[in-house]
């Protein structure tokens, strides 16, 4: 059972952390909030998102599992604004979630949840971790894409590093120093490669000022940060790419 | 079972041109295999996944090969089909960008052979809208988990082209050697000619040793592998051969055909394909005109021409073969008329194991002759001149010639085995070498001036079934129209390999080598010998095999043949002692 209105804004940060990896995902529900993992096709990156009750304007819910489109979903968002109050019913006997905005109301048939994987989040022994505003990150990415598919990230004793480099003389790199940094802990310091598509549309994804990213060597990368005005928390997780000629 | 172990051993087994250390290879293997898997070891070694009869085939799009690999490596599209342009073959592409990888993934497990076999079953059923990208997603997922040298087999798997080398002979040697001893090879080989399963011999071998064979029977539905038959020159010799008395038939000129006859029909070719989808007249006509509860039955299915009632050439029902549509209308062009010559099986009865005159009595007192169903002609004579003019009555009907069979007590139906209790006696056998031989192409020499750039001759050879290779016996440069001969290189290129196919016996080296898949009709001067060609080496001589002299393309491309369906060497040495009798 679900019954939630929800600031259009707040679901529409939910709907775009996930659906940068997955056109679907299925949502748990409980009665103190919600959450989703999902890996995208190729194995390559992951996302888990768990979102407080607190988030939303009113939540009554029992437990229970939604398969939801998320493209159709995000169509259905454009219809309002951001500061819009939706309504979210969920017809079990119809399987479908039934969305108010104002004067309008939406159906939408749900998708079998039991054929949808449960992937559980790999533990990762990550030795260096920094926290830094998202907008500092992003201006390493877009220095990145004229140059690279690939972007390298680095925490060491002297700050974080972002960069890339091309087959000729191109090359890229954002350093910030320790004081630039509102965190960092390491144990060693740490230098991995990561395809920058999916990077770049990780970082964009994430509406919270800061983020918190954990690295190691040639290890895959943990994106944490803050969801639905902190009422929530979102994690990525993506694959490395590997130089082994 | 991890995928590694079979993915290693192939590695071996492509590594050696030796047949016996094939064998032990594949023993090694079927040693490490747990029971309940050795019939996915088997079908994986042979490229398949289900037993032939069942017709389901892999055969994934290169195309949708070289995606998938572009989806599980990262590796650009383009750089993936230059490589292709460049070996002509996936799995060495596959091998070459796996090793490249540099995109990890998030979870990786090693492949298991239950997991490798589940997803080629999911990939060879899957149809239907979307299924193509489907496809492309199991694969590369496949991809993904797997090491470089389990890609190179994986994608030959993928688009039905695993190049092993290892022929059925030699599976069966390593059954017997593996669960038996290798006197037991016989017993194994028999299990396989009645149920045409060597996944199924092999894991009831594995999980009930040699003694739990016989719990391999024949079954209505499953088909047997056909049994198969010499060929002599002259009638006086089949006479002789045959003890002095034989049993003739017509030998209709037509598709031979095995009809499981239960409450539905189904029909395969010699080839163990399934055809009843092909001859729905016939599936029904059979069921008519059958008064029994079920049989296995043999014939061969001829074509006629509606208007005058005559037999016409079997070319014109070989297309309907593997068609899906249009089925209907070559019903009424082309309708088909069924002669049937043997009976398998019974009412619940083996009847393999009864001499021939008892399986024809059961043929006859159980079918009714109808419009479509007919009981093939036969004559019972001691007589060469009674022979001769039953011959040239069989060939006035249109047969290709007649077939003799031996009435003995021994003359049991031999399930896949080809020996001198059938002997087919054909029309163009009595003059010289006018004979023609069906050859199957290993290799071409590069052509010169005006076919420069194009194939000059290719190299062909008969079959050898006692060695499982390909002996060479002739270059054939001649008979090709300029047309064919532009052609040939693209007809080729999907069989080109690098090295000698492993089955190949040559002491020529041709410019380019293929893997033996095409049988050519092919005509003679005379048989010679030869130093330079393998055919039946040192049988007559010591340093000679056989070898065509002024050997010329008929212009006939045998799509009907499997390359061990070629002249075997045993029939190419028959040709030259005929010759020298004749002589």
């Amino acid at each position: 059972m679900l019954h939630a209105k929800v600031k259009l804004n707040i679901l529409k940060e939910i709907v775009d952390t996930a659906s940068i990896l997955v056109p679907e995902a299925k949502f748990n529900i409980e009665d103190n909030g919600l959450m989703t993992k999902a890996v995208d096709p190729s194995r390559i990156a992951m996302v888990s998102i768990e979102v407080r009750k607190e988030a939303f304007e009113e939540f009554e819910a029992k437990e229970s599992m939604l398969g939801i489109d998320l493209e159709k979903l995000k169509e259905t968002l454009k219809l309002g604004s951001s500061e819009d109050v939706l309504i979210l019913d969920w017809d079990k006997d119809a399987n479908t979630l039934v969305l108010k905005v104002g004067n309008l109301t939406r159906k939408m048939p749900l998708i079998d949840a039991g054929g949808m994987p449960d992937p559980k989040m790999p533990e990762l022994d990550l030795p260096a971790k920094v926290t830094l505003p998202v907008e500092e990150i992003k201006k390493g990415v877009a220095a990145a894409k004229s140059i690279s598919d690939n972007i390298s990230l680095k925490i060491s004793e002297d700050g974080f590093d972002l960069s890339s480099k091309a087959e000729g003389a191109d090359q890229a790199n954002l350093h910030l120093p320790k004081d630039a940094l509102i965190d960092i802990e390491i144990r060693e310091s740490a230098r991995s490669t990561y395809p920058l598509e999916q990077f770049s549309k990780m970082i964009n994804a994430i509406k919270s000022p800061n983020v918190t990213i954990r690295l190691g060597t040639d290890y895959p990368l943990d994106i944490i940060f803050e969801m639905a005005n902190g009422m929530g928390n979102g994690r990525y997780l993506l694959a490395p790419r590997v130089e082994n000629y | 079972m991890l995928y590694s172990a079979i993915a290693e051993t192939f590695e071996r087994i492509e590594a050696t041109t030796k047949r016996l250390e094939m064998t032990d290879y594949l023993v090694e293997l079927l040693r490490k295999t747990p029971p309940e898997l050795m019939d996915k070891v088997i079908y994986l070694t042979q490229g398949k996944i289900y037993p032939d009869y069942m017709g389901v085939e892999l055969g994934i799009a290169e195309k949708l090969l070289l995606k998938s690999l572009y989806k599980a490596t990262g590796i650009p599209e383009s750089e993936i089909e230059e490589l292709y342009m460049r070996h002509g073959d996936v799995g060495i592409v596959a091998e070459n960008v796996i090793a490249r990888k540099k995109q990890m993934s998030l979870f990786s497990e090693e492949l298991t052979v239950e997991r490798v076999y589940s997803t080629f079953e999911e990939i060879a059923r899957k149809e239907g809208k979307g299924a193509q990208d489907f496809k492309m997603k199991l694969l590369a997922n496949l991809f993904h988990d797997s090491k470089p040298v389990e890609a190179r087999y994986l994608a030959r798997m993928a688009v039905a082209r695993l190049r092993l080398g290892i022929a059925d002979m030699t599976i069966l040697d390593a059954l017997a050697i593996s669960f038996g001893e290798k006197s037991d090879r016989d017993k194994v080989e028999r299990a396989y000619n009645i149920c045409s399963d060597l996944g199924l011999v092999a894991r009831t071998l594995a999980q009930k040793g040699i003694d739990g064979l016989k719990e391999i029977k024949i079954r209505v539905g499953i088909p047997i592998r056909a049994m198969l038959a010499e060929r002599l020159r002259t009638l006086e010799e089949i006479l002789e051969k045959m003890g002095g008395k034989a049993a003739f038939e017509y030998k209709y000129d037509g598709i031979r055909i095995q009809a499981h006859i239960s409450e539905d029909v189904r029909l395969f070719s010699r080839h163990l394909e399934n055809l009843t989808e092909q001859f729905p007249e016939i599936t029904s006509a059979l069921r008519r005109a059958f008064m029994g509860e079920d049989a296995i039955v043999e014939g061969e299915c001829v074509p006629i021409d509606p208007s005058t009632g005559e037999m016409l050439p079997f070319q014109v029902v070989s297309h309907r073969r593997g068609r899906k549509y249009g089925v209907e209308e070559a019903m009424e062009e082309f309708p088909v008329l069924l002669f049937l010559f043997d009976a398998l099986y019974l009412n619940g009865e083996d009847l393999t194991v009864r001499p021939y005159l008892e399986r024809r009595k059961a043929l006859k007192d159980s079918f009714t002759e109808t419009e479509r169903i007919r009981i093939s002609t036969i004559l019972i004579t001691d007589s060469t001149e009674e022979a001769e003019r039953f011959f040239n009555q069989a060939i006035d009907a249109g047969c290709e010639g007649i077939m003799a069979k031996s009435i003995a007590e021994d003359s049991v139906y031999r399930a896949g085995a080809r020996g001198f209790t059938w002997i087919k006696y054909k029309k163009d056998y009595k003059s010289e070498m006018t004979d023609t031989v069906d050859l199957v192409p290993v290799g071409a020499f590069m052509g010169r001036g005006r076919r420069a750039g194009k194939y000059g001759a290719l190299l062909m050879a008969a079959y050898n079934p006692d060695r499982d290779m390909f002996e060479t016996v002739c270059k054939l440069g001649s008979g090709f129209t300029d047309e064919d001969l532009d052609k040939l290189p693209e007809i080729f290129k999907r069989y080109l390999t690098e090295e000698r196919h492993p089955r190949v016996d040559s002491k020529m080296e041709p410019d380019v080598w293929f893997v033996p898949n095409f049988v050519l009709e092919v005509l003679g001067a005379e048989i010679t010998l030869s130093p330079n060609h393998t055919c039946a080496y040192g049988q007559i001589k010591k340093d000679a095999g056989l070898a065509i002299r002024f050997p010329r393309f008929t212009g006939n491309w045998r799509d009907d043949r499997g390359p061990e369906d070629a002249t075997t060497s045993q029939e190419m040495l028959h040709m030259y002692e005929m010759q020298r009798k004749v002589e």
